[in-house]
């Protein structure tokens, strides 16, 4: 969408709870590069991948993602 | 027999003696199917140099006794119960994801060495001149390394235990996109080829491997800086 950019508070929920990437990336089921990027940005997860995402934090999906107005 | 449980450095040092005998065992397999495929071109007409009988024996004995022990060897010991843990699966896929970096850029160098003998063999074909031994071999050979790269780069025959690491989410849009260059390469080339083809046929079938090779080589380097670029910095 043009004006949107999506925005995530992973690393922060990560470090809440105290874990490394290659632990969320298990419990996923994806690998610690995916995590990274979409920590990152650099890369925009899935639908199902963002609510994987909520359900192994046991947070809504709008927790973790928001938009912002940028470049997207 | 199992013993007592194994620290997670013992796994992944026995997982790498098995792992090692594995390609060893690869290795050998497929130095018997070229030799056994040299062979296989023997009989096809047109060509009047053939092996002698001594030479074709010998050869057929040496394919079979690489391709035996090669099946032998990678059959030969198992992966610890163990290992079978994600965690496992994930560090050696992870190492898995290095070497295939090495692949990916290793795969143009190796279809560039292999370039000059299909030119030269698609030349005899655009001329019409005698199809030799040697230009089958070699134009079956490039066929099949570069079927086998471009399947490489699609993710084909993954094993399982890798497939969380090497074809997930990620994996699979850098995949695609890289791929996406494979095929505006090749797009591009056989409507150039078409254009050569109205000024020089000849031309055009030696061009037929160059647009081959670049349709598998773009892809993966392409690959490889997108896995490059996603990969930097994380924490384990």
């Amino acid at each position: 969408m043009i004006g949107y950019r999506l925005e995530n508070r992973l690393k922060q929920a990560r470090a809440e709870l105290g874990l490394t990437q290659t632990e969320l990336a298990l419990r996923v089921g994806v690998s610690r590069k995916t995590i990274n990027t979409v920590e990152n940005g650099v890369f925009t997860p899935s639908t199902t991948l963002a609510l994987a995402l909520a359900a192994a934090f046991e947070r809504p999906v709008e927790a973790l993602f928001y938009l912002s107005r940028g470049e997207g | 027999m199992q013993g007592a449980a194994m620290s997670e450095t013992e796994i992944l040092a026995v997982v790498r003696r098995f792992e090692w005998r594995r390609k060893v065992g690869l290795g050998m397999s497929l130095l018997g199917v070229v030799v056994a495929g040299a062979l296989a071109v023997q009989f096809v007409p047109g060509d009047p140099d053939h092996f002698s009988r001594t030479e074709f024996l010998a050869l057929g004995a040496a394919a079979a006794a690489f391709i035996a022990c090669g099946l032998i060897l990678m059959r030969l010991g198992r992966i610890p119960a163990d290992a079978r843990t994600p965690r496992i699966a994930m560090l050696r896929a992870e190492r898995l994801q290095g070497r295939r970096h090495i692949a990916l850029l290793l795969m143009p160098a190796s279809l560039g060495s292999m370039l000059p003998g299909a030119i030269r063999a698609a030349g005899h074909v655009a001329d019409g001149r005698l199809v030799t031994h040697i230009d089958l071999f070699t134009v079956a050979a490039f066929t099949a390394i570069s079927l086998l790269f471009a399947l490489m780069i699609a993710g084909r025959g993954l094993d399982s235990w890798a497939k969380p690491v090497l074809d997930d989410e990620l994996s699979r849009e850098l995949r695609g996109r890289a791929l996406a260059v494979g095929y505006a390469v090749v797009l591009a080339g056989v409507a150039a080829l078409f254009v050569v083809a109205l000024v020089s046929r000849t031309l055009a079938v030696e061009l037929i491997p160059v647009v081959a090779a670049l349709g598998v080589a773009g892809p993966a380097l392409r690959l490889f800086l997108l896995e490059r670029a996603a990969g930097g910095g994380g924490e384990a």
